[in-house]
């Protein structure tokens, strides 16, 4: 049985080395991903807890895929009362992924801007640098309701607008207490929203690992084939 | 005498995506004399929902409308000449698809897909292509060149096809090469293989720029060469070869491995 086993190893090492090349070192054409999260005050305890390891995983996931890898830049906007960018547009091996803690009301529409301001700058430096670059994402993940003073009717505007010119991908991705008109309101009729189920932010992480493989592949006018989103999607039927 | 292996391999997110694409590429070799032959290689359009159809419907009827021109060759064309020609034989297959499309009751542009076929003959070696991918060959200097520069859009992965609106103005879209020097080993690929065989682009950090590359990464190919020589060498069947070839396409390396789009990939050698 060992011998057996033995002579298998040694034939599957053989086929690998059959064409023993080299790969040559490129550099990769680029797409970013956007996450706008909301650490308001209503994410504490179990929802901010899952959404950490749910972070830590994906960056995990991305680093392990040589693909993904050289070609998917992540940044990282967090929005309570204020919102700030916590992590620049970077390759996953470029940067470690910041805790979030829970603190403040929520600013959802000064938050979405800024990730939208993030993503415009990037293409800016693709385009500047004269670098490929294929449809930046912007991925808001929310749990409540937005504060009084923030304007949704302009930020619908803005990201209908923007997704029909094919500038940016918009997704939004309701939790649980999530205000459903308001995503509904914020999100282009292509793309709309999305609700989480309970606090599955690591399936939904898997999900998006995989289907920023499927997009960093695709062109950018193409349909795509995303997997199943039904382990993390409420309501999601074939 | 030349030798040919070719194959294509589905990508990794293809297989996961929902539900699960088929593999869109395809491409093909017939040898038509010891010294003359045409090598094609397809690559359907990710979202037409019948590329796979198409990208195999093309490269056979490029197959099918070039070889009695081959068979009647006796001198290589001039640049203009071959253009017009290339053109006729990409346009007479663009019709072919439009029938085929009739036919089924679809829109054309469900059947999208990339081509690039090389001709090789003892008086030259004869380039067309539509779209992106690569080509390049292997010169009597021990020097790799490109045969083709690939069709890319404003953003990346946008390209044309041979279902696009070019046909008012083929020349714009359509590349067309002629290479006289002696040539020792041709390839093709589309571009799920392109970042793993090819220097395609490079940093400059100083100037902040990106540098744009084409160029057959010897590294890659040379290996590819050897192998292929030490297995007919060894009388390994054709069979044998082409399965070994698959597998590498799968496996050969883990960029190879993760790649998310479908791989194509013809290697010709001169034996």
């Amino acid at each position: 049985m060992f011998r057996f086993f033995f002579t298998f190893a040694v034939n599957q090492i053989k086929k690998i080395m059959d064409f023993n090349v080299e790969s040559p070192s490129n550099f990769e054409e680029k797409s970013i991903c956007c996450f706008v999260l909301d650490v308001s005050g209503s994410m504490q305890g179990a929802p901010i807890q899952a959404l950490n390891n749910a972070l830590q995983q994906f960056h995990a996931d991305i680093l392990n895929d040589s693909i993904l890898a050289n070609r998917l830049e992540i940044a990282i906007v967090e929005f309570c009362n204020v919102a700030t960018l916590i992590q620049p547009p970077a390759l996953a091996e470029n940067f470690k992924v910041p805790t979030l803690t829970t603190k403040g009301t929520t600013a959802l529409v000064d938050g979405v801007k800024l990730g939208i301001d993030v993503v415009d700058e990037r293409k800016a430096w693709y385009k500047t640098t004269g670098q490929p670059y294929k449809r930046p994402w912007i991925i808001l993940m929310t749990d409540g309701a937005p504060d009084a003073n923030q304007n949704i009717q302009e930020l619908s505007q803005i990201i209908n607008d923007r997704v029909s010119k094919k500038n940016f991908v918009f997704y939004a991705i309701g939790v649980d207490g999530a205000d459903k008109d308001v995503l509904n309101q914020i999100s282009h009729p292509e793309f709309p929203p999305a609700d989480l189920i309970g606090t599955r932010f690591g399936e939904f992480f898997k999900w998006l690992s995989v289907s920023m493989g499927t997009i960093v592949s695709s062109a950018n006018d193409q349909k795509v084939n995303l997997p199943s989103p039904k382990n993390w999607m409420n309501g999601f039927t074939v | 005498m030349w030798y040919f292996v070719w194959g294509s391999a589905i990508g990794k997110y293809h297989k996961e995506a929902n539900p699960p694409l088929p593999c869109q590429d395809y491409c093909t070799h017939v040898q038509i004399s010891l010294e003359s032959g045409i090598a094609v290689c397809c690559d359907g359009a990710g979202s037409a929902p019948l590329s796979e159809i198409g990208s195999k419907f093309v490269a056979e009827k490029l197959v099918e409308t070039i070889k009695p021109w081959i068979e009647n060759l006796k001198a290589l064309p001039d640049a203009s000449s071959w253009n017009k020609q290339a053109i006729d034989f990409l346009h007479t297959v663009y019709i072919d698809l439009q029938r085929l499309a009739n036919e089924n009751q679809q829109p054309v542009e469900a059947y999208a897909t990339t081509v690039i076929f090389v001709i090789y003959t003892n008086l030259g070696i004869l380039s067309a292509h539509i779209g992106d991918g690569r080509a390049g060959y292997l010169n009597n200097k021990d020097e790799w060149k490109p045969l083709i520069e690939p069709w890319k859009g404003e953003e990346a992965n946008q390209t044309v096809f041979i279902t696009s609106q070019i046909w008012s103005n083929p020349a714009a879209f359509i590349e067309t090469n002629i290479i006289e020097e002696e040539v020792l080993a041709i390839t093709l690929l589309s571009d799920g293989c392109e970042t793993h065989a090819f220097e395609t682009g490079d940093f400059d950090t100083l100037n902040n720029k990106f540098i744009s590359k084409n160029n057959p990464y010897p590294g890659f190919y040379n290996p590819l060469l050897q192998a292929i020589k030490k297995m007919k060498d060894e009388s390994l069947s054709d069979e044998e070869i082409k399965a070994k070839w698959l597998n590498f396409l799968e496996n050969g390396t883990q960029k190879l491995k993760d790649e998310p789009d479908d791989k194509s990939l013809i290697l010709g050698i001169r034996l």
